[in-house]
């Protein structure tokens, strides 16, 4: 019996990461999410007022907290992410880094550009050791990509109507090891996870939330929001349900245009802005809270994240005309942070009852 | 048979037993101290005591507060905010916007016509605003906190303290205190920057209170420069029930009766 090596990991921190790619060029995908217990000293790069998970991730990067990595690529995706590219450079000056560009704004000509950032990122990877690839390696590549977008999905529409003990939880364990373990293994995780919740009857003990947000990795923070009596239908979250959404290859031009459109055209994080439909991620939040058949929403925004503040209003005036109840919480992914925000969850779900 | 009610709150533990038609037959307030469950047991034994009854009297018992999770053999533990609600519908069934303002937080709830809750705020971590601000403010100005409810009388200034953060606030104070400032002139400072602060919270819940009857519970409610200055700053009314200490516990105590029956 032959073993295959395991591939070697290239570090990404941003669900605008062209996941694909990195997996046709024959390296895993593996995402520093901002968990574990590396100590707090991101602020001696980077001031203090700036988003915690970028100082979480850089964190992990002092103390190297980390895998081996084969290279580093950083989504030029907002201006904290910028600094901790820089900040980056700075302590681990040996590491590959690669700074990828990522247009404001939802449109064709953003599509075209990032085209040719990620021809930049795939001329960096050959640089780094990858072995020759081609249109077809990039194909399969979005095909197991697609398969995990499916099944999560599967899992997302199954829990609208199924509900069995910390299914969020072990939803957010599944995201997170799709992130950061090989492939095969989600996808095993996942079809037995997508099996158990369609052998399971329809139940309705919990309340139905829809959570949105920028980053909210840890597994407990879903434990917390469920013990209080919510039930996760799905989510819109970078650590989430962003980061897994189907690419079209059939009317683009190329696999790389395939990649760089469905960034445009997949739920936005607030960095992105749709100059043709301003509203759209407030429009977007709504529609997928009733598709799944949501009874409120919870807002979990990290503190000093910019791009959310700055559509926070047009997102609550947007369920409020719609009448679907919105509970919002700040927090800095320190550890309680969720626990002392426990009687609000609590109270917002016994609104809803 | 009997319900009660257990507020565990930072500042003080509030029990209220409550007969079957919902009128209150004893209510007890002891400082929660630095050992909460003993503070429950205390608090129980007190309303107990008052009434004239045994333990196996009570049909059931909900917990509320920061500390609802410690109270043993409870029905259920439900959050301050329903309480509060629940409570005030007993007292003052007009009341559509309830301000609560306890030992370390402060609340504003949106009420419908049936005690449901519509919509809520809460303040941030910090207690700036609260009880325990109050506490520190009496400190720093030598007096007891029972003092400061009338001591803004005939202040005519309209001094603005720039901070509320507990620690900055306080250290303001003293420089008042130095400049000579009149203490009820610095009393109805704090008022107002106490009422301003929850003001904010009201109006995210609340944008336009358009005749609203507005109530206020929690223990803040006792000092009448905080509710006066509520009403100067909102331009309404600020009724207070009796006992606004006791709203918790009272709502968790008819909740205790409705979850019973």
């Amino acid at each position: 019996m032959t073993t295959v090596p395991p591939l070697s990991k290239i570090g990404f921190t941003c669900a605008y990461t062209p996941l694909p790619l990195i997996r046709a060029a024959g390296f895993a995908p593996y995402r520093v999410l901002p968990l574990g217990d590396a100590p707090d000293q991101a602020g001696q790069w980077l001031h203090d007022n700036l988003c915690p998970h970028v100082k979480r991730i850089l964190d992990r990067a002092i103390v190297d907290d980390l895998p081996a990595l084969a290279g580093m690529v950083i989504v030029n995706s907002c201006d904290t992410m910028r600094r901790l590219a820089d900040a980056w450079q700075r302590i681990r000056p040996d590491d590959r880094l690669f700074l990828m560009d990522l247009p404001t704004t939802a449109e064709e000509r953003a599509v075209a550009y990032f085209t040719t950032e990620m021809e930049r990122l795939a001329a960096a990877l050959s640089d780094w050791g990858a072995a020759a690839f081609g249109d077809d390696d990039l194909l399969a590549g979005i095909r197991t990509y697609n398969e995990i977008a499916s099944l999560f999905e599967q899992a997302r529409n199954r829990l609208a109507t199924r509900q069995i003990p910390m299914a969020g939880v072990r939803l957010q364990e599944l995201y997170n090891q799709a992130a950061t373990l090989p492939w095969n293994e989600t996808l095993t995780n996942l079809q037995a996870f997508v099996d158990e919740l369609a052998a399971t009857p329809p139940s309705h003990d919990k309340v139905p939330i829809f959570l949105f947000g920028n980053v909210l990795p840890d597994p407990q923070a879903f434990q917390l929001l469920e013990e209080s009596g919510a039930h996760i239908v799905s989510d819109d979250l970078c650590t989430g349900s962003r980061l897994f959404h189907p690419i079209d290859t059939q009317a683009a031009a190329s696999p790389y245009h395939a990649i760089a459109a469905a960034m445009f055209t997949k739920p936005p994080c607030a960095r992105t802005f749709d100059p043709q439909r301003p509203a759209r991620l407030a429009e977007n939040l709504l529609d997928r809270a009733q598709h799944y058949r949501a009874q409120g929403v919870i807002g979990y925004t990290l503190k000093f994240c910019d791009p959310y503040l700055a559509r926070l209003p047009m997102i609550q005036q947007k369920l409020q005309q719609a009448r679907m109840p919105l509970l919002l919480l700040e927090g800095d992914l320190s550890p309680g942070t969720m626990g002392q925000q426990r009687t609000r969850i609590e109270a917002f779900i016994e609104m809803l009852r | 048979m009997y319900y009660l009610g257990l507020d565990l709150g930072s500042l003080s533990c509030d029990a209220v037993l409550i007969d079957e038609q919902g009128d209150i037959v004893a209510a007890a307030v002891v400082p929660t101290g630095a050992r909460n469950l003993e503070a429950i047991e205390r608090a129980k034994a007190e309303v107990l005591s008052a009434a004239g009854i045994g333990a196996d009297a009570v049909r059931a018992t909900v917990s509320t507060g920061y500390g609802r999770d410690r109270v043993a053999d409870r029905l259920a533990a439900v959050t301050e905010i329903t309480c509060h609600a629940r409570g005030i519908l007993a007292l003052r069934a007009d009341t559509r916007v309830l301000i609560d303002i306890g030992g370390q937080d402060s609340k504003v709830i949106r009420i419908d016509s049936q005690g449901r809750v519509e919509d809520f705020a809460m303040n941030d971590k910090c207690a700036a605003g609260t009880g325990r601000f109050l506490e520190a403010m009496a400190r720093a100005l030598q007096v007891d906190i029972e003092q400061l409810s009338d001591l803004d009388h005939g202040a005519m200034q309209n001094i603005t303290l720039s901070s509320m953060c507990t620690v900055f606030a306080e250290s303001e104070v003293v420089s008042l205190i130095a400049d000579g400032t009149a203490v009820n002139e610095i009393v109805k400072g704090l008022n107002r920057s106490i009422a301003s602060r929850t003001a904010s919270l009201v109006k995210r819940v609340c944008p336009d209170l358009n005749g609203y009857p507005v109530a206020m519970s929690g223990g803040v409610a006792h000092n009448n420069g905080v509710v006066r200055a509520l009403g100067e700053v909102l331009q309404c009314e600020v009724t207070v029930p009796d006992r606004p200490d006791a709203i918790g516990a009272l709502g968790a105590a008819l909740i205790a009766r409705d979850k019973s029956r």
